[in-house]
């Protein structure tokens, strides 16, 4: 392994800047790495080599005529398979898409590309990132690099695992109901949800469009700031997009000089579904945080299983509307076998998805059905309201919200789960995305296997900077 | 809880996807496992705008025409192009 590749992204730009070693010979040191490491973890499903070197010569040249674009400038990084690019297989893992070249960049690949980013591949998911481990990808198996035995999470399970074996320092993913945080605690690497619209979504294949966020995977918080920072902002082409008051987070500044005030969900540390080794992990940063100064309270959330319907009725029945575009004629897959218009879009519709999405697509046209609409989906827009109106009324007492990332850490591959099983893998991330709140997955330990173990921190809109200070306290503790 | 395979035929046409009856009942069995999950949100109620947003309101764009993407491009997307048109089969036929 070349040693480059351990250092953080806030790492490279120093050395970069020092001239100690180019972009060139950094995006090598990668795809090297990728080389090595890819037939355990299986992370990417398209490499971009070629334009990944040309852009770093571009990077090292700019860099020699003192034209440097900042702090990403000559940084190579992944994408989940969810974000259109131009001329590069664009697939959410689905053989629905598996050809599908985007005719444009979405606008997050526009803006690091601005920025001098590398982008070094597309990363495995779950299939239109309806899962929590992977698994439901069509286009194959990503392993967990902490100890390939165990999934990497999902959906965003290629962005974790390509962090965490070293194989980029920064990825994008995207974060629906837990999608970014809880892969980044399965695999050990930082993972932030951000404010709802801070970041555009122009170019991210959607999945539930009043949850769905673009979200980033580092293995420091000052990488995450400095990745965040050239992020956000608004975006006339996303009408749900706003200017974030912050345009800089790498440079983490204590907002105040008063303690830090904590609030401990106590339905989600006695909840039977945290294992114990999460549990002593949380109690463990509470007292981290205490012995900081922090003052520390304890609070309390709509129930869990509450907020678990919600969001599993409300992201259904968004799924199934934003999922009916995909018809087998204007891109995507088309069948061969069909003599009508409705066996056109059945049939391609039927060959191209996998199980999970056709289950959450007849699960959400089910709730948008005249009864089940009054019976769950309202009541689940209601709930999702008293969860924010809580969670809103919580954050004006407190500087953020401290709960475990996830339930248990990372399980292992093949495991048989039910399909509410699985979906109990999100208990502890749900309640931030049904209230659009920016929430930060921290690693902090390990269990007794060796697996990763992490924290979540939530906070009032436009926090970032608060968790990411939080984040660092939490940091210098575990190393 | 229970869904005949009748409804889950009407539901998979509603859904636009092809499935065989064996795929049905399995995904039936699914759906009332979901629909019983579901059920904890059955203390609430109250009424719900259907224009209300949660996360706040969206900001429109002003409308003007710009210069999109580039038709020949959006159309190689397709399997069904036919002389600068996608052709999709017949719907509707002169008798």
């Amino acid at each position: 392994m070349n040693e480059l590749v351990r250092r953080s992204l806030t790492e490279h730009r120093a050395a970069l800047d020092r001239r100690e070693y180019s972009s060139v010979e950094l995006t090598h040191a990668y795809l090297n790495e990728i080389e090595r490491r890819e037939p355990i973890v299986g992370a990417f499903l398209t490499l971009n080599t070629e334009k990944a070197i040309q852009a770093a010569a571009q990077a090292d040249a700019r860099f020699a005529k003192g034209e440097g674009r900042g702090m990403l400038d000559g940084i190579p990084y992944a994408l989940k398979d969810n974000f259109c690019t131009r001329g590069l297989r664009t697939t959410c893992a689905s053989k629905m898409l598996a050809d599908f070249m985007p005719p444009y960049d979405a606008s997050v690949v526009t803006r690091l590309s601005d920025a001098g980013a590398i982008l070094l591949g597309k990363v495995n998911m779950d299939e239109f990132a309806m899962g929590s481990t992977t698994e439901t990808s069509a286009l194959g198996v990503t392993r967990n690099p902490v100890n390939p035995d165990y999934v990497p999470g999902g959906s965003s399970g290629g962005s974790a695992a390509a962090v965490a074996a070293l194989e980029v320092p920064f990825a994008l993913g995207s974060d629906t109901g837990g999608s970014v945080r809880q892969p980044a605690a399965f695999c050990g690497v930082l993972g932030m949800k951000p404010t709802y619209g801070v970041i555009s979504r122009y170019g991210m294949i959607a999945l539930a469009s009043s949850l769905d966020c673009v979200g980033l995977l580092t293995r420091t918080s000052d990488d995450c700031g400095a990745v965040l920072s050239c992020l956000v902002g608004r975006d006339e082409k996303d009408a749900t997009s706003v200017m974030h008051p912050n345009s800089q987070f790498f440079k983490n500044e204590r907002i105040s000089e008063r303690p830090l005030r904590v609030a401990v969900v106590r339905e989600l540390l006695e909840d039977d579904e945290i294992s114990p080794d999460i549990r002593c992990a949380t109690v463990r940063a509470i007292e981290v945080l205490r012995e900081r100064g922090a003052e520390l309270g304890e609070v309390s959330l709509p129930s869990p299983e509450a907020a678990l319907a919600a969001y599993c009725v409300i992201s259904a029945a968004e799924a199934a509307s934003n999922l009916a575009r995909y018809d087998g004629i204007r891109y995507g897959r088309t069948t061969d076998g069909a003599d009508d218009l409705f066996s056109l879009y059945a049939k391609s519709r039927s060959e191209g998805f996998g199980v999970e999405v056709k289950r959450r697509i007849l699960f959400g046209t089910y709730m948008m059905t005249e009864d089940k609409r009054d019976l769950y989906y309202d009541r689940a827009r209601e709930a999702r309201g008293r969860i924010g109106e809580r969670m809103h009324q919580i954050l004006r007492q407190y500087d953020l919200i401290l709960t475990p990332t996830t339930p248990t850490a990372a399980f292992k591959r093949g495991s048989a789960l039910t399909p509410t099983q699985r979906r109990r893998a999100d208990l502890c991330a749900v309640y931030a995305s049904l209230a659009g709140l920016p929430a930060l997955s921290v690693p902090f330990g390990r269990n007794t296997d060796g697996l990763p173990l992490a924290v979540q921190l939530v906070g009032a809109p436009y926090s970032e900077g608060l968790l990411l200070e939080t984040a660092k306290c939490l940091e210098e503790v575990c190393q | 809880m229970n869904i005949s395979i009748e409804e889950m035929r009407l539901l998979a046409q509603l859904s636009r996807l092809a499935l065989t009856d064996d795929e049905l009942k399995k995904f039936a069995g699914d759906l009332c496992a979901l629909e019983e999950f579901s059920s904890a949100l059955l203390p609430f109620f109250g009424p719900v705008s259907d224009t209300d947003e949660p996360q706040g309101l969206a900001q429109m764009r002003e409308d003007i025409v710009r210069a999109g993407l580039d038709r020949e491009e959006l159309l190689a997307l397709s399997r069904l192009r036919e002389n600068g048109y996608i052709a999709v089969p017949c719907k509707v036929r002169e008798v």
